[in-house]
């Protein structure tokens, strides 16, 4: 029931055969296939990690960018502030001494215009008075010195007159 | 008592007639289905999208790797084929018995010579790992009192592995047979489930997991 003969070697060359047939055929492409996977997996997450990170540096980049753009955009804002205001400063100062110099201006002209009519109305008056006087007269003579003695007259009166009036 | 006598199936008429034993014949089957089966399995093999019958096969030579790499660990992993092929035929050749054949495990030759490969393994892994003078250093380990023991263990390690699992078969495989003597239908369900595929797979799960265990060993 028990013996032991060649048929052991035939079997240790059976297992050999058998190792080497599953080896070639059934293990070896599928772990081969099962390592690629991975390979192909580990390569994929360590590519979404590459990807990741340049994401997040770009986005601080983009961030920094912004910043420094709205920075730039007080900075642009607030040195138009200054110089509009420093502008409008300048031109009110200006319309100021304008308007003084008018106002200055115009109240001279006013004097001359004042002074201009009170002579003219002088020489009215000494016209009028003279007019007035030859008629009563009647008569002219030594008109020319008549003339010149109204006038002081006149003058005289006018004087004292807008002394009592001022 | 006919039952239990290893046939010769026939004789290779050269130096005097060479018999082939029925197991290993029955090898010879098991080894062609294996091939076949994995020529059809292991066809159109795709890493991006397998389909499902890739993913069944995946997962089944996966478990077996991950099983015996999480014993072997990294240095052991060359081993790990021999020992995935090593389960895979003793689980067939157990539950050949079901399909009409004589298990070979039945057969002490059968068994002899897988234990005689394992230790031969083992001992390779051994020396492959620790070089000659480590090999033989490892003998006197952990003290030089321990040396008959470890000497006797290269003998006892390939004895008890064929035993247990020649053994486990005849015994089986015997008790089948005389169930289906008893009665041939229905009876014998319940008793092939446990002594054919049960203990079947339990015996090639025990022979390889103490290949591999003493193979661990041999390494450390």
């Amino acid at each position: 029931m028990i013996e032991i003969n060649i048929n052991v070697v035939f079997t240790i060359i059976n297992l050999i055969v058998l190792y080497l047939l599953m080896k070639k055929f059934l293990f070896g492409p599928i772990l081969n296939v099962m390592e690629q996977r991975k390979n192909m997996i580990d390569q994929q997450f360590a590519s979404a990690k590459d990807t990741e990170e340049q994401a997040y540096e770009l986005k601080g980049k983009y961030e920094d960018a912004l910043k420094s753009a709205k920075d730039e955009s007080m900075r642009i804002i607030n040195a138009a502030k200054d110089e509009a205001k420093v502008q409008a400063e300048r031109i009110v100062k200006d319309a100021n001494t304008q308007a003084g110099a008018m106002l200055d201006k115009a109240k001279a002209d006013i004097r001359t215009e004042q002074e201009n009519a009170m002579k003219a109305m002088e020489s009215r008056v000494a016209e009028i008075a003279l007019d007035a006087a030859s008629k009563i007269m009647g008569e002219k003579n030594s008109s020319q010195q008549d003339l010149s003695l109204y006038d002081q007259f006149i003058k005289e009166a006018g004087d004292s007159n807008d002394g009592n009036k001022h | 008592m006919e039952e239990l006598q290893c046939k010769t199936v026939f004789t290779i008429p050269v130096f005097g007639g060479i018999p082939i034993a029925e197991s290993v014949a029955v090898t010879w089957i098991i080894m062609a289905v294996l091939l076949i089966l994995s020529l059809v399995l292991v066809r159109n093999l795709s890493v991006e999208n397998p389909s499902k019958k890739q993913l069944l096969l995946e997962s089944g030579v996966g478990f077996l790797h991950n099983f015996f790499k999480d014993i072997l660990g990294e240095e052991g992993k060359i081993y790990i084929p021999y020992l995935m092929t090593v389960v895979i035929y003793i689980g067939i050749a157990n539950i050949f018995g079901v399909f009409g054949f004589v298990p070979p495990t039945k057969d002490l030759n059968c068994t002899i010579g897988l234990a005689l490969t394992s230790i031969f393994l083992i001992e390779y892994a051994g020396f492959h790992k620790k070089g000659l003078k480590g090999f033989i250093k490892s003998f006197a380990e952990p003290s030089p009192v321990m040396l008959p023991i470890n000497i006797l263990e290269i003998a006892i390690r390939p004895t008890s592995l064929c035993m247990r699992l020649f053994g486990n078969v005849l015994g089986s495989y015997v008790v089948m047979k005389l169930l289906e003597f008893i009665c041939p239908a229905i009876l014998p369900i319940p008793f092939s489930l446990y002594f054919d595929f049960f203990d079947g797979f339990i015996q090639a799960y025990v022979f390889v997991f103490l290949t591999s265990l003493f193979i661990k060993e041999a390494i450390e």
